[in-house]
């Protein structure tokens, strides 16, 4: 629990009246632009002009009057007193209604349900913390975050009046590596700024974290009576779209070429990009290789290739995908990107990689520029080369036919092993979630992607990609707040979750429960850190040592972890250990009879290292 | 591992020139203890317990592979594979063991007997 503040004394008082008074001579010049944009500016001050009028509204409610008209359906919070303002504001000035609070136990399920929440919704999730102490929990998720290209909303709470151990004189100086934007405001007129700015600036490609830190004084304060205060208008940025000479060179490069492939990473950002992914693809009768990094391309699409199609390509055009080396591609093979990466970077930590080498580079939002690469396109294509076209996308198809088929070979390796095949288990869900709206709410590459290899993934909520920065703790969070994010669809949420992962959140299944937000967990409990088991052989063998001692520092055993008894603490409904492929069935079956009465089930299966 | 990674390792194996005629055949291991054997040094963290294959490291074929060109490809490594050169990394036994387990193990079922991977 942590300790309460003292109050402030008058000092700190009278300087953010001052500073009040200042925010409003601020609207007052702005009226003496021109004339047009003066009767604009006024049209728009006037339609979002707050005036708190009467003594004694808090400072924290006119924060509110900001944030609302941002549309925050939820805020997360691990509770803190340097929040403890804006917290009582959402509660009893908003109704705790747009944004609902949701309780999380750690600051880092705090932000990483914001990232799995945003993959499903298409909008950000603000997230209420500690700025010192909370922040350092919460850093972990939003790195994941930034390197995922998602923003999440950060609201950092700090007090300086009377400095601790957890006041922070620069509080996003922590993330400042891995955010895009970041302020202080000491007033709140400069809150309100601040604030539609962030979100502007988070929204606008490529979209990352930004932190508003808030102030404990500035939250608590009372505003003067009399004081005007304006609500900026959101005005949402155009995401970047390709030049167009640029486009029609991409676009003959891709027509005139003899083996063309799209390889596809975070493209599609919203349900239109995934379309027009499919429309280009098959305009050209081209190879998609996905890191599915996003739901770009439906798996069962027979244009879907495998990763040895970019070895092969006689040209690629890599979109959202700054991270793929020339290295890759195969002498004399032509590279086009399509990115927004460098249009905002950082360089400290290295999610940027190797640098790409491309032959073309066009600095653009991917998804923004299809429609005008697609019409390129079209106006290029002659019948002969329709004729060609058809030719490659049938060989295309038929490739696509041996890897399916391959893919069925080898899950039935082990089918009916024990510890659990992973083919078999994800074979046996796809089974009986096949017929329901299902969502895939977590990474589909563990488990040897046997979940992408044998469901159907065709919708863009069908799946929310990986976790960024293949960092730690992201899976059980994220796969709740994009749970969160399905419930009011009546979605079937999944999760398939490995064990190491998730014991760095293991609180995120309070929170589910608590805010009875329904979902299936199907653990992946190898009972180990199985990357690292491998790694630490592999290094005793090239040293010539005992392989046999690799256990130490990597296994999770001894006692094993009864996470169905972990998961019925917290309120869910669970079953498990799960050793016997024969049991699977019928138990998926109940488990999801738990979660389509709106209770989250987990399942504890016993599976294969990999 | 994949497929062109199998292809490597078999080539590998040729390029050992070990004819199988030209040696004396190794012991014939116990395959109870090659299941645990697995599971000691480490195999099932890459090839699953039984070595039906995973992602990180392939199906032991034993219908491909002889007794000693399996030993041999262990001890020597590959692309993916780690060397375990010598008998702190794995006794002659253990590998003797390991392979014993491997050629006892039932067959995997065809595909096109399972209905789960033949539904939509």
């Amino acid at each position: 629990m942590k300790q309460d503040e003292p109050k402030s004394p008058v000092g700190r008082r009278s300087f953010l009246m001052t500073a009040a008074t200042g925010g409003a001579a601020l609207v007052a010049s702005a009226t003496t632009a021109s004339a047009a944009a003066a009767a604009q500016q006024a049209s728009a001050a006037a339609s979002n002009h707050v005036e708190v009028s009467g003594a004694g509204k808090p400072g924290s409610d006119f924060m509110m009057d900001v944030l609302k008209p941002l549309d925050f359906e939820y805020m997360t919070i691990n509770p803190h007193s340097d929040s403890a303002g804006l917290q009582e504001s959402v509660i009893n000035y908003t109704g705790n209604k747009n944004p609902e609070l949701i309780t999380c136990l750690h600051e880092e399920a705090a932000v990483a349900m914001a990232h799995g929440y945003f993959k499903i919704a298409g909008k950000p999730l603000a997230a209420l913390i500690y700025s010192s102490v909370g922040l350092q929990h919460a850093s972990m998720a939003v790195y994941s975050a930034f390197c995922d290209r998602v923003p999440v909303y950060l609201l950092l709470g700090n007090g300086l009046e009377n400095p601790n151990s957890r006041s922070v004189q620069d509080a996003a100086a922590m993330v400042r590596d891995f955010t895009k934007w970041d302020d202080n405001p000491i007033s709140w007129s400069h809150f309100a700024e601040s604030a539609v700015r962030a979100y502007a600036v988070a929204m606008t490609p490529p979209t990352l974290p930004v932190a508003i830190v808030i102030d404990k004084r500035l939250q608590e304060d009372d505003i003067p009576a009399g004081t005007k205060l304006r609500v900026p208008k959101y005005s949402p940025n155009t995401p970047p779209q390709g030049d167009t000479a640029a486009v029609n060179e991409v676009a003959k490069l891709l027509v005139n070429a003899e083996y063309p492939v799209l390889a596809v990473e975070r493209a599609a950002r919203t349900p239109q990009g995934l379309q027009h992914i499919i429309e280009l693809a098959e305009l050209l009768q081209a190879g998609v290789v996905d890191t599915i990094q996003r739901m770009n391309f439906p798996s069962r699409h027979p244009l879907a290739q495998r990763d040895r199609a970019i070895r092969e390509a006689t040209v690629v055009l890599a979109l959202e995908m700054p991270l793929l080396s020339r290295q890759r591609l195969k002498a004399g093979a032509k590279l086009a990107s399509i990115t927004a990466f460098d249009l905002f970077t950082r360089s400290n930590y290295w999610h940027f990689g190797k640098y790409q080498e491309a032959d073309f580079t066009i600095a653009a939002d991917a998804e923004a520029t299809l429609p005008a690469l697609i019409e390129a396109v079209k106006k290029l294509i002659t019948a002969d080369r329709r004729i060609a076209f058809e030719a490659r996308g049938k060989k295309l198809a038929e490739q696509y036919q041996k890897d399916r088929e391959a893919d069925r070979v080898l899950a039935a390796n082990g089918w009916d092993g024990s510890p659990l095949s992973t083919a078999r288990v994800a074979a046996e869900l796809w089974d009986q979630i096949k017929t329901k709206d299902w969502s895939l709410v977590s990474r589909s590459d563990g488990m040897s992607d046997w979940a992408w290899k044998l469901w159907d993934f065709q919708k863009y909520y069908h799946h929310i990609g990986q976790s960024g920065s293949v960092g730690v703790g992201y899976s059980n969070p994220a796969s709740v707040g994009a749970a969160l994010a399905n419930k009011k669809f009546g979605r079937l949420s999944i999760n398939l979750q490995n064990d190491g992962d998730f014991m760095f959140s293991p609180g995120t299944l309070w929170t589910a429960a608590h805010h009875q937000i329904p979902m299936l967990t199907v653990m992946h409990n190898n009972r180990a850190y199985n990357q690292e088991v491998m790694w630490t052989a592999r290094v005793a063998a090239q040293r010539n040592r005992d392989v046999s001692r690799s256990a130490f520092g990597n296994v999770i055993n001894s006692p094993n972890i009864d996470y169905a008894q972990l998961a019925k603490s917290m309120g869910w409904y669970a079953e498990g250990p799960i050793e016997n492929p024969r049991d699977l069935g019928p138990a998926i079956k109940r488990a999801l009879a738990v979660v389509e009465k709106g209770q989250p089930a987990l399942l504890d299966t016993i599976t294969q290292p990999n | 591992m994949t497929r062109v990674n199998i292809v490597t390792a078999v080539a590998v194996l040729l390029c050992l020139g070990i004819p199988a005629s030209a040696q004396q055949a190794p012991p014939a291991g116990d395959a109870a203890q090659g299941k645990k054997d697995m599971v000691t040094y480490y195999c099932y963290s890459c090839h699953g317990y039984a070595a039906e294959g995973a992602e990180e490291g392939p199906r032991i074929d034993t219908n491909k592979w002889t007794q000693a060109n399996f030993a041999a490809y262990v001890r020597k490594g590959g692309r993916s594979m780690p060397r375990y050169g010598g008998e702190k990394q794995i006794p002659d036994a253990a590998l003797a063991n390991i392979y014993a387990f491997l050629k006892a193990r039932p067959a995997n079922p065809d595909p096109q007997s399972l209905p789960l991977l033949n539904g939509k």
